[in-house]
């Protein structure tokens, strides 16, 4: 049982506040550089960490062929030949592989081959909270948290979010659904414009949530 | 005031809640914040959409941040917290269009609401 702080004055019954911050992981795309050349996920969050990337013998330089299984991406070149920029335009023409990952050649050379790599550092993103009250906090969507809270309460008042970020972002918190009477969730967005959005760097929700714990209007 | 019967209290879970509170007018870009009616703390214009709100006293977290704009002339302008330094004692608050901070109109009026925990026992 928590103990309840007593503070102001209101003209509701048992007026009773929930308040806490909301730590966002933003979610990242994983990568992997390898001679010369980028390869960044398409999608984000740690799916990406399973996208592989050879490189094989036996093709010829400028007409480097490349084949996907699963989310492996296989290249073949004409090892220490094949120039990263020939490399990098075979990938870029592979539609099944560019859906996998968007290659960019960073440097200036040749490719040899190697054996299987993988893209790493994907991250999903995610939401910890630091609400009493609050029993868990999840990402349920882009953009998206979900709050449940540990009980249900007689009537929900009003909820009010704000948002921090060292990096300003044009991100608006907005309650997309309240069930905090028949049952014990309510869902934030962040919206840029009227788009869900993922932040795009760390942040943090600062959150009240007030209820009338009581059967009495007033 | 309305013939209405008024709690004493509210509750929460927060032990040791304190509220900051009060209007911050805000002048024309040179002139920062024209004033601030903050019980305890004061407020200051530190860079373009940037408000700075310095308080007096030593507090263990904040729990709650809420700040909104009054202005007779439509504004694209979206509070958002930069930054929180507890050992400094201040909130650092952008006004932003889209993700630039940009200052306000003269005349414009930050409502600000600050929740902090004094107590060092959570909760």
């Amino acid at each position: 049982m928590k103990y309840a702080q007593q503070f102001l004055g209101s003209l509701y019954r048992n007026l009773t506040g929930l308040h806490g911050s909301l730590a966002y992981t933003a979610q990242v795309k994983a990568t992997l550089t390898t001679q010369g050349i980028l390869l960044t996920a398409a999608s984000f969050g740690t799916v990406g960490n399973n996208v592989t990337f050879t490189v094989t013998p036996g093709a010829t330089a400028g007409a480097e062929t490349v084949s996907v299984t699963g989310s492996a991406i296989t290249v073949q070149v004409e090892t220490g030949v094949s120039s990263i920029t020939q490399v990098a335009t075979a990938l870029q023409a592979s539609t099944a592989a560019v859906a996998l990952a968007v290659t960019t050649s960073t440097g200036a050379g040749t490719v040899a081959t190697h054996a299987v790599l993988s893209l790493a550092g994907g991250v999903n993103a995610g939401v910890t909270s630091n609400i009493i009250g609050v029993s868990s906090a999840a990402v349920t969507g882009t953009g998206e948290i979900t709050l449940t809270l540990d009980r249900k309460w007689p009537f929900h008042l009003w909820t009010k979010c704000m948002m921090k970020s060292s990096t300003p972002q044009d991100l608006i918190p907005q309650v997309e659904s309240s069930s905090l009477v028949t049952g014990q969730t309510t869902k934030i967005q962040l919206l840029t414009g009227a788009t869900p959005t993922e932040p795009t760097s760390d942040c943090s929700l600062y959150v009240g949530i007030w209820f009338r714990d009581s059967s009495t209007t007033k | 005031m309305a013939n209405n019967y008024k709690q004493q209290f509210f509750y929460s879970f927060t032990k040791g809640l304190v509220a900051l509170q009060g209007p911050i007018v805000l002048g024309a870009t040179t002139t920062g914040v024209t004033s601030s009616s903050i019980n305890g703390a004061s407020a200051a214009r530190t860079g373009t959409g940037e408000i700075t709100v310095t308080f007096q006293d030593l507090f263990q977290a904040l729990v709650f941040a809420d700040a909104m704009l009054l202005s007779a002339t439509a504004r694209d302008l979206v509070p958002q917290i930069k930054s929180v330094d507890l050992v400094a004692k201040t909130v650092v608050i952008n006004l932003l269009t889209g993700a630039t901070p940009t200052d306000p109109l003269n005349g414009m009026t930050l409502y600000v609401n600050l929740f902090f925990r004094a107590s060092s026992i959570n909760p």
